[in-house]
């Protein structure tokens, strides 16, 4: 803007009114814009990107030449001109990045014109040296000291210009696809009218840079360019005397452990294609899962309990008009030792680099965005992954699970061009949370709730081929087992020891005996609540049984006392219907017996040799059990076909039988729902899983079957679909947690899917027998 | 011979309920199966074609299948009553149920009567009675009507209906649930008029198409 001073009076002091800046003024500018000294190395390799570079070498010394410390940052890029320096470089708050937009097909990522003020966050002295086609060799000098005192005005300063202006051009490394490891880069050229590059030399550093700077370096510059692209697009070298250990090609080797690669992309109108990949045996990520979804069933607006706005608004789908292409890319890694199979790196390595790098990042035109996904910034967590995390801390086999803000590297690519509405936040960091960045957020939340119900698929899939986890009981046991074996083995070691050594052991001896006591208690105890949920479990079924066929028996109870009634009246008419009367009477004592048999039939459910421990022939204990409870199926035309094989265990007949009686009571139930023809399907066989035997037994049923998407809700207690016509809750909820905590307890798993033949569920139950 | 009719799927009950009625029976009575039909709509043609003045019927029908291929019907004599009660509005419907307090109850309000299976059998006499007067009056009421109907639809037929009698017929013919196909016959003037006039619209159109096809050509 043109300001237009009032004429003077006086003509000596006539003279043009100009704002004019005080030296001081620019520093602090460039001091408040760059938060360290990693940033400030930072925004100079962005410069060098920007300058199409394909290469640049950052040098940090403490003994540089001379022995005095130095930063050095220079790139093949396309360098400037004598003009260039003078009327750009110079010209603070000018960015040519704003008029032109590519070079080498890269969008500039610089905009404000202050990258190079940064160069006085590193050091008092800067020298830059640069080199453009068919130009002379430009060299300046910058005394930023001389900033400093207050008074001066910016223009005053004056920059002395270099005598000697060669310097060396970084050349290229190359990538050794065999061995996957760059190869030592090829020495560099000095520059000259083809040879083009800048490079900035900063001396007098301001800061002591420490190993841990330079691994700070190290990891910034690694996530500052894509690293999945393909490096040769912009490679970053770090040489240091300082952490020699980060010297060299900057690459991050943790990209190739993650467990699962998604890739999502949106084509700007109202598709996502999306694509699993999953690390294989040899550590190789192969695609596993493919294909395209459509805006309206993929994408989430994340919990934002602290946005502005009605109700209305937060639960509104957010429309992708504001939002041009993006891709994203999602790392979920382990942090097991598995993920780092076959490196040279160890879990610590990779917990260390999640911790570090871990984060959902944004690029834009392939140049970082801060401070998104940066773990380090309390907003760098911008989709909210750990408080979402801590509000819900369910494991992977859980339906709800949800990923750590610790296993997931993220990368949103979008361009400038393409998404306009995503723009800069006047300061250095961050975007404009506008209607566009929302909708940002929200695919990417859609991304994620893909990927943990991928993972989670994947990781109840991958349950079943691993043996079932010991019980409690079990673990008890074996840590009895160890503590004993441990004391005998004690008890031989003193053996050997020297006369009067073995005092020394006689402590640890007795804390052994008394730790052994103290297992041998909890067991009893254990053994005690064991029984007593073994116990509960069975009265509950009994309960729920009851309830279940309570039709059947009322139905007993009902035949029984009307056929006598009907046979007395046939006997009272004045000429009795004799045959038809002893008929009545007979089916009378037929129903009656029935209505005992329930009885017996509860009475031995709760037997007091079916809570014990005992060797169990599964397959007699489950037919008989069978067969007292077909009457009531058959009272209802359900058809039962079993087959059962001979499998011995020693196991809790109680636990076996409320599984079998769940089972068969949610059978009933379904195959009541619905107008097929009622059947269930009984199987017991052997199975061996994991190493271990066990047995199978598999129950299906021509019910509705349970839909997918609640197949493992289906075990959590209280939860029920069983309804009524009006949809009242009929079922306790209570059948299917009973069966899964006695699995828990008895040791094994248990699964539910579509039974074929018969078109209803089918469950399918493993126990160990030993 | 004017017959009760029993529904219920469980042959047990079917029997004892058929005994329960048959030695309280009076002459010229008697008791009849009602088949599960797979389509419960076809029941109150079933009951007319075969003279079943009044029903007795299980509550829940949907327990055992009537043949082991199948699965059970999937209705109960709630439904049954509904379909009964749009052809014939006061038909005598007895029904039987173990547990009156259940989940899923009979609709008491469209049925003659919902009884306990156990009281019905105490008491087998006074029910069988009421069951025979609650069908004779439905048969009695049902056989004024439809003499009415007949004299009344002469009158309509050979045009001396007065108005009154008209409406007269339209009431006998919704107690008796035949209100659709008699509404339109007592209307048949006022169709073949319109009818006549619509052909006479259509015979204009086809001569103004004609000429205007012959003046084009």
């Amino acid at each position: 803007m043109l300001i237009v001073a009032k004429k003077p009076d006086n003509d000596e002091q006539k003279q043009n009114k100009n704002f004019s800046i005080d030296a001081r003024a620019m520093l602090t500018w460039g001091r408040d814009s760059i938060k360290d000294h990693s940033t400030a190395v930072l925004e100079l390799v962005k410069n060098s990107y920007d300058a199409g570079a394909s290469v640049v070498e950052i040098s940090i010394f403490a003994k540089g030449e001379g022995g005095k410390p130095m930063i050095r940052i220079a790139d093949n890029g396309k360098g400037m001109t004598d003009y260039d320096v003078s009327n750009k470089w110079l010209r603070i708050g000018f960015s040519e990045k704003r008029n032109s937009k590519e070079i080498n097909g890269r969008r500039k990522s610089g905009e404000k014109g202050v990258g190079r003020i940064s160069a006085d966050r590193l050091g008092r002295r800067l020298e830059l040296r640069t080199q453009a086609a068919n130009q002379q060799a430009v060299g300046l000098a910058v005394d930023w000291g001389l900033f400093e005192k207050s008074g001066i005005d910016l223009s005053a300063i004056e920059l002395q210009d270099l005598e000697q202006t060669t310097f060396r051009v970084p050349q290229l490394a190359t990538f050794d696809k065999k061995t996957e490891r760059y190869l030592p880069p090829p020495s560099s050229k000095t520059n000259s009218k083809t040879e083009l590059g800048t490079e900035l030399t900063v001396y007098e550093l301001r800061q002591k840079w420490t190993q841990s700077d330079v691994t700070d370096l190290r990891n910034e510059l690694s996530v500052l360019t894509s690293p999945l692209k393909g490096t040769d697009d912009f490679q970053i070298r770090l040489v240091s005397d300082i952490n020699p250990k980060c010297s060299g090609v900057i690459v991050s080797p943790f990209y190739l452990s993650a467990h699962i690669e998604a890739e999502f992309t949106f084509d700007g109108n109202s598709a996502i294609e999306f694509k699993f990949k999953d690390r294989n045996a040899q550590g190789k990520l192969r695609v596993s899962e493919s294909g395209t979804a459509e805006w309206e069933n993929f994408v989430h607006r994340p919990p934002e309990p602290d946005t502005e706005g009605s109700e209305f608004e937060k639960r509104k789908q957010p429309t992708h008009k504001t939002l041009g292409p993006v891709t994203i890319k999602l790392l979920f890694y382990l942090r097991e030792a598995d993920s780092i199979k076959g490196t040279e790196f160890s879990v610590g390595d990779l917990r260390e680099f999640l911790n570090l790098q871990a984060g959902i990042k944004v690029y834009r035109d392939d140049i970082r965005v801060m401070p998104y996904g940066d773990p380090r910034k309390p907003e760098g967590d911008w989709l909210g992954l750990g408080p979402r995390k801590a509000m819900d801390p369910a494991g992977p086999a859980r339906p709800t699970w949800k990923v750590s803000p610790t296993q997931i590297i993220g990368q949103v690519f979008l361009s400038r061009d393409k998404n306009p509405d995503i723009s800069d936040t006047s300061g250095r960091e961050g975007l404009v949370h506008g209607e566009a960045f929302i909708v940002l957020r929200s695919l990417i939340y859609g991304c994620l709730l893909r990927l943990e119900s991928y993972y989670h698929k994947q990781f109840i899939a991958k349950l079943k081929d691993i043996p079932a986890t010991p019980s409690p009981r079990e673990t008890i046991q074996a840590f009895g087992a160890e503590l004993a074996s441990l004391k005998e083995g004690l008890k031989d070691a003193e053996k050997n020891l020297p006369r009067g050594a073995s005092q020394a052991t006689a402590k640890l001896r007795s804390q052994l005996s008394q730790t052994l006591s103290r297992v041998t208690t909890l067991r009893r105890s254990m053994d005690a609540l064991a029984t007593q949920a073994t116990i509960y479990r069975g009265l509950a079924t009994l309960g729920i049984a009851v309830a279940t066929f309570g039709h059947e028996i009322e139905a007993s109870l009902e035949l029984f006392m009307f056929s006598a009634q009907t046979a007395a009246g046939l006997l009272e008419n004045k000429t009795p219907f004799l045959n038809d009367a002893i008929d009545e009477l007979k089916k009378s004592i037929r129903a009656g017996e029935r209505v005992g048999a329930w009885g017996m039939y509860a009475l031995r459910r709760v037997n007091s040799n079916k809570r014990k421990l005992v060797e169990v022939e599964i397959g007699s204990l489950l037919q008989t059990l069978l067969k007292e409870l077909k009457p009531a199926f058959e009272a209802s035309s359900i058809k039962i076909v079993s087959k059962f094989a001979s499998v011995t265990a020693r196991s809790f007949p109680m636990d076996i039988e409320s599984i079998f009686i769940n089972l068969l009571t949610n059978a009933y139930f379904f195959c009541k729902v619905g107008s097929r023809k009622r059947t269930i399907s009984v199987n017991l066989c052997e199975k061996k899983i994991g190493g271990e035997n066990g047995f199978e037994l598999t129950v299906s049923d021509s019910g509705p079957g349970v839909s997918k998407e609640i197949s493992d809700q289906i075990w959590e207690p209280l939860f029920s679909t069983k309804v009524d016509k009006d949809g009242k809750p009929l079922g306790t909820g209570l059948g299917l947690s009973i069966i899964d905590s006695a699995i828990k307890d008895i040791g094994g798993r248990h699964e539910v899917g579509r039974d074929e033949t018969l078109g209803g569920a089918k469950f399918i139950i493993w126990i160990k027998t030993e | 011979m004017p017959k009760i009719g029993i529904l219920e799927d469980r042959p047990d009950f079917r029997t004892s309920i058929r005994r329960s009625i048959r030695s309280h029976l009076p002459n010229g009575w008697e008791t009849i199966d009602v088949p599960l039909l797979k389509d419960a709509e076809h029941i109150p043609a079933w009951l007319n074609n075969n003279d079943v003045q009044v029903l007795i019927a299980d509550y829940k029908l949907n327990e055992l299948a009537q043949n082991p291929d199948e699965a059970p019907v999937n209705y109960t004599s709630n439904e049954v009553i509904k379909f009964i009660r749009q052809m014939m509005p006061d038909y005598p419907v007895f029904i039987l149920t173990a547990v009156p307090e259940a989940d899923e109850q009979p609709d008491a309000a469209s049925a003659e009567a919902v009884m306990k299976r156990t009281e019905f059998g105490r008491d087998a006499e006074v029910y069988v009675s009421r069951m025979i007067r609650a069908a004779q009056r439905f048969s009695i009421q049902f056989q004024h009507e439809l003499a009415e109907l007949a004299s009344l639809s002469e009158s309509i037929a050979t045009g001396v209906a007065s108005e009154q009698e008209r409406e007269r017929v339209k009431a006998l013919q919704s107690l008796i649930g035949l209100e659709i196909t008699v509404e339109s016959a007592a209307n048949r003037q006022e169709s073949l008029d319109e009818l006549s006039h619509k052909l006479q619209e259509l015979e204009t159109l086809k001569a103004t198409l004609e000429n205007e096809l012959t003046r084009r050509l």
